[in-house]
């Protein structure tokens, strides 16, 4: 499976595209509550909507919608 | 005699309400935790003989409480002091529910791991081995597809055998002190 080689925040994937979770980028307090919602690095998101001020992601079975600021934490590797 | 309290926790939308609707039937109090608008769902069940009140906790994905629903599901199991907490997970998606059991286990409050949605999860190839879970993690581990009605009776019957040998232990502790 091919990935990007450089990670990007998940704010900029394509709506559908698959992505894989590489690292999170912000405070201790933020990293640990997404890891606890399940961003764990290695896990498999995608964008299914963008309502203009947040993303609904798609993380296994779980739908969650993320504010853009939390989308910029999230870096990933783009899946084709 | 004090009442047995088994209490249901796990991730939101794992199947907790379906498990507690098989297990207490008609025997349902709906209410709201104290000073919350958050539903509180209690019922009874026989087991052996005895009443047991279950408790069906509101969804968390950690005990740390950062949502009004975490902090009930928290201080039940802190001060509340169940008997015995009923972890339920979902298989499909074992991974990420494993945290929440991971800090129950810290708790040291007696667990056992329910884990429903095996339904989905085998439709997806996914095949899990309790005993080498329950070995890892050093609690009971029953299978369920709760929506079916499978394992229910399974569940019951190892909720009450937990029971039964936590009362035994805990008369021990009392004959001892
Ligand atoms: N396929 C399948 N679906 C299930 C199973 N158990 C429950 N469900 C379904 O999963 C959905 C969620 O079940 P609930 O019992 O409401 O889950 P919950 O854990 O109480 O959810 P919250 O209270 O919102 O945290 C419902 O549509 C159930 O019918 C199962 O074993 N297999
Ligand atoms: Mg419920």
């Amino acid at each position: 499976m091919k990935q990007t080689k450089h990670p990007i925040p998940l704010r900029f994937v394509d709506h559908g595209a698959r992505a894989k979770l590489i690292s999170i980028q912000s405070s201790q307090r933020i990293a640990h509550r997404l890891t606890e919602l399940g961003f764990v690095p290695g896990v498999e998101l995608s964008v299914l909507a963008d309502s203009g001020s947040a993303l609904m992601i798609a993380l296994g079975d779980t739908r969650m919608a993320l504010e853009y600021p939390l989308t910029q934490a999230l870096l990933v590797a783009v899946l084709d | 005699m004090s009442e047995i309290v088994v209490a249901l926790a796990g991730n939101p939308n794992v199947g907790k309400s379906t498990i507690f609707n098989a297990l207490t039937g008609l025997h349902q109090h709906v209410g709201n935790w104290p000073g919350k608008t958050v539903e509180r769902k209690e019922g009874r069940l026989l087991l052996n003989g005895k009443t047991v009140t279950v408790v069906d906790l509101p969804g968390a994905y950690s005990l740390a409480a950062r949502s009004l629903e975490e902090q009930i599901a928290r201080d039940f199991i802190a001060r509340g002091r169940p008997d015995l907490v009923v972890n339920v997970v979902d298989a499909a998606n074992l991974e990420r529910n494993l945290y929440l059991t991971a800090q129950l286990l810290e708790t040291g409050v007696p667990l056992l791991l329910a884990l429903n949605m095996t339904d989905i999860a085998a439709s997806r190839g996914i095949v899990i081995n309790p005993a080498a879970l329950s070995a890892g993690l050093g609690v009971p581990v029953t299978l369920l597809a709760a929506s079916r009605g499978e394992g229910i009776s399974a569940l019951k019957a190892t909720m009450a055998e937990m029971l039964a040998r936590l009362k035994s232990s805990k008369q021990m502790r009392e004959v001892a002190a």
